[in-house]
């Protein structure tokens, strides 16, 4: 009997002798066999390729990119990938989806474990980002990464500025976006709200952008078949969409004087909000957006709705749809003079990743390239992060790096969840339920101090 | 004799051990881990660990308007749930067992939606819900009946009874498999018998029929319970709560609070509130069924 053990111990034994070796061959990096199987390859690398000793140390290496599921359909990622695989032999890149904004967070568990199954993370604002920073979870990328790029001077620089968190950038921005009014050319030429080009007027003040709205809903037979304004009012918006229509009519101003209160009790804020109030209770706007982010963006294309509150990168978007130039991009009120909101969705690196260099090399070579940056502007409206890059792109798209240079970014909350859970209900209230102006600001300003916000600086 | 048995012993020990040890690392330790969370007020992302505040988080979550507001739309949602669950479960499955021509087809059209993902039935119902392009108000205007057509998810005093009856439209098929199992569990000679009494379909049905479904009542009244109360995917999908909070429900809140605001503890603690109110309603729905008469 104790033979039999003694037998099965020792086959036992050889198995995981076997399985030890192979898995030491196959592995990327990290571990002891790992990095000297490197090592071996570097020499043949050099000979082959005629590669840089710093791509060289990459050969053998996996690098896994999670990208928010949306940016793999509207920035050429797999492309990049396959880019850089045929640029560094022997180096993999998997690109895998993460979910959007609002789903789920994607790496704070596992990151919190000390352990991480991606090296590289794109997608998602400075204020989603924030709680990785405060958990000390991400790479700072430090002036020897700039400088290999030729330095932060070639970035727009509003957009650089939201990847720096206590005084360190800790995220790189992949694309940007500015909050404005995308427009239906046609709609607004039909009736009569353009200039002598033909370009859609700007509404200089609520009164004239609820008269735009009003010329432009359209009923038949009682019902209205076109609302004449869409405002994005769900929760991936609601606040960004809130300081767009404050910043422009308060003279560039949303917070108040603490710097980190927002302003929910100035006259200029109730007019905001009864404005919105006013829309919907005339008809003007559907409430759907409310409930559904994509209602707005849906009506858009379909003709449904002439004007949409939200993202600028909308206007392209709808464009593919309806028609090139059919869309474009008009400033919300007083966003032309005093700038608008602008955010960032990020690339970072957890510290728990194995491949930090690998996966700064891939921004640099791949992510920051002109091809990539065009590409997702000129199809989906994602304006590039690299200021030369505007150059040769639309003048629509031109005329949105003017606006970025002189607006305003989200405070970084720590409590963000939070103030977005507590201005999409009382805003939701007061749109679907009735409860007053003066009902929602009390509300709001309430809610807002109990909540005890701390900005991550 | 005794060494025997020692290695009888070992060998049933040696299968159950990697069983035992699942259970214990995926099922027995978070339970445990959640319920100490729950007497903690621990923010995931900014405490530095969890600090013990007793039953705090149970107190407060009483004081806390959003939750009393979840726990109203999830007894709302419950009960029409639940009822509509059960009387249209069991009527088509009387209907399906009928022996009527086409039964066949219709059993496997009320099934169909089990095997629909509910993240999809969301995003579909979405579609036919929305006021504007909505397959449901264009069919009301259709019939003349312009009057019924709603904003069905964003109108705050219908969106709830709107998740309702999609849950509805997507839960029947998996009841309704069960009543039928149990319907054809019962001896055809008790009918016969019922019939020689002279018992029309009514009186077979309510002192044949339903007495004898007695098991299957507490399986799917267990069951109809426990979805009822962790209503969680319609509202993310459909709504995510709103608007305002006309659909934000206990589960809904409890997930809210624990990853999107990370206050994993104040999250766990509205979480076993859920576990308790499904242990309520459960034992409830087993009271109900032993002390009827009908099921005697």
């Amino acid at each position: 009997m104790k033979r039999k053990f003694l037998t099965v111990g020792l086959i036992c034994a050889l198995v995981a002798f076997m399985l030890a070796g192979c898995g030491g061959g196959s592995s990327g990096g990290g571990n002891t066999s790992g990095q000297q199987n490197n090592n071996s390859n570097n020499v043949s690398a050099d000979q082959n390729s005629g590669s840089s000793k710093q791509e060289d140390i990459f050969t053998g290496k996996t690098l896994v990119v999670s990208a928010q599921s949306w940016i793999i359909e509207k920035w050429p990622l797999q492309e990049a990938a396959e880019k850089f695989m045929q640029d560094h032999p022997g180096v993999k890149v998997e690109v895998k989806p993460a979910p959007d904004k609002g789903e789920a967070d994607a790496y704070i568990l596992q990151w919190s474990q000390g352990t991480t199954n991606v090296d590289l993370a794109l997608g998602g604002s400075p204020a989603d980002i924030a709680p990785y920073v405060a958990k000390d979870f991400l790479v700072e990328f430090d002036d020897e990464f700039f400088s290999k790029i030729g330095g932060k001077d070639r970035f727009v620089q509003p957009l650089l500025k939201q990847g720096i968190f206590k005084g360190k950038q800790y995220s790189v921005p992949l694309l940007g976006e500015v909050i404005s009014l995308n427009v239906n050319v046609d709609h607004m030429k039909e009736a009569g709200l353009v200039d002598a080009n033909g370009y859609p007027l700007a509404p200089k003040d609520w009164n004239e952008l609820y008269d735009f709205a009003k010329k432009l809903t359209k009923a038949e037979n009682g019902k209205t078949v076109r609302y004449g304004l869409a405002v994005d009012w769900m929760t991936n918006f609601i606040t960004l969409n809130y300081y767009s229509g404050l910043v422009g009519t308060n003279n560039g101003k949303f917070l108040l004087d603490d710097g980190k209160t927002i302003d929910f009790q100035s006259d200029k804020a109730r007019e905001l909000l009864a404005f919105w109030q006013r829309i919907v209770n005339d008809g003007l706007t559907p409430t759907d957006g409310v409930i559904d982010a994509n209602a707005g963006r849906n009506a858009l294309k379909a003709g449904g709705v002439s004007m949409l509150w939200t993202a600028s990168s909308r206007a392209q978007e709808s464009e593919a749809v309806l028609g090139e130039g059919k869309v474009v991009n008009v400033p919300l009120p007083g966003t032309d003079q005093y700038g608008s909101i602008v955010f960032t969705h990020g690339m970072y690196i957890p510290k728990f990743s194995k491949n930090v260099e690998l996966a700064k090399v891939f921004i640099q070579e791949q992510l920051l390239d002109k091809y990539g940056q065009q590409w997702s502007a000129t199809k989906f409206g994602k304006l590039p992060v690299i200021t030369e890059y505007y150059s040769d792109l639309s003048p629509g798209i031109q005329s949105m790096l003017k606006v970025m240079e002189h607006s305003h970014s989200e405070p970084l909350y720590q409590e963000q969840a939070k103030i977005t859970d507590l201005m999409h209900r009382e805003i939701s209230y007061m749109l679907t339920k009735g409860q007053s102006v003066e009902q929602t600001m009390e509300n709001l300003a309430k809610g807002f101090a109990e909540i005890n916000v701390h900005i991550v600086e | 004799m005794r060494i025997g048995l020692r290695k009888h012993f070992s060998i049933i020990a040696l299968f159950i051990l990697p069983s035992m040890l699942i259970v214990g690392l995926f099922m027995v330790y978070p339970l445990f881990h959640s319920i100490y969370l729950s007497l903690t007020e621990f923010n995931f992302v900014y405490s530095d660990k969890p600090l013990f505040v007793g039953l705090g988080n149970y107190i407060d979550m009483f004081s806390d308007q959003q939750f009393l507001i979840a726990t109203r739309n999830t007894l709302i949602f419950a009960v029409c749930f639940f009822t509509l669950l059960m009387v249209f479960s069991l009527a088509i499955a009387l209907l399906v067992t009928s022996g009527l021509r086409g039964m066949k087809i219709l059993r496997t059209i009320v099934f169909m939606p089990v095997i629909v993902a509910l993240s999809l039935t969301g995003v579909i119902f979405q579609w036919i819900l929305n006021e504007r392009f909505g397959v449901l108000n264009h069919v009301l205007e259709l019939l003349h009946l312009d009057f019924l057509a709603r904003n069905w998810l964003g109108d705050p005093d219908v969106a709830l009874y709107s998740l309702v009856l999609v849950s509805v439209w997507r839960y029947t098929g998996i009841v309704m498999i069960l009543f039928v199992a149990g319907l054809q569990a019962i001896p055809e000679d008790l009918y016969e018998a019922a019939k020689l009494d002279g018992a029309n379909w009514w009186n077979r049905l309510v002192y044949v029929t339903l007495p004898n479904l007695k098991e299957t009542f507490i399986v799917t009244g267990v069951w109809g319970a426990m979805n009822s109360i962790k209503v969680f995917e319609q509202p993310f999908v459909m709504t995510y709560g709103g608007p305002g909070t006309a659909t934000s429900t206990l589960y809904f809140y409890s997930w809210r609070n624990s990853f999107e605001f990370f206050e994993m503890g104040y999250g766990s603690s509205i979480a076993y509130f859920v576990a308790v109110l499904v242990l309520v309603a459960s034992a409830i729905n087993i009271f109900v069924i032993n002390r009827n008469k009908h099921f005697a």
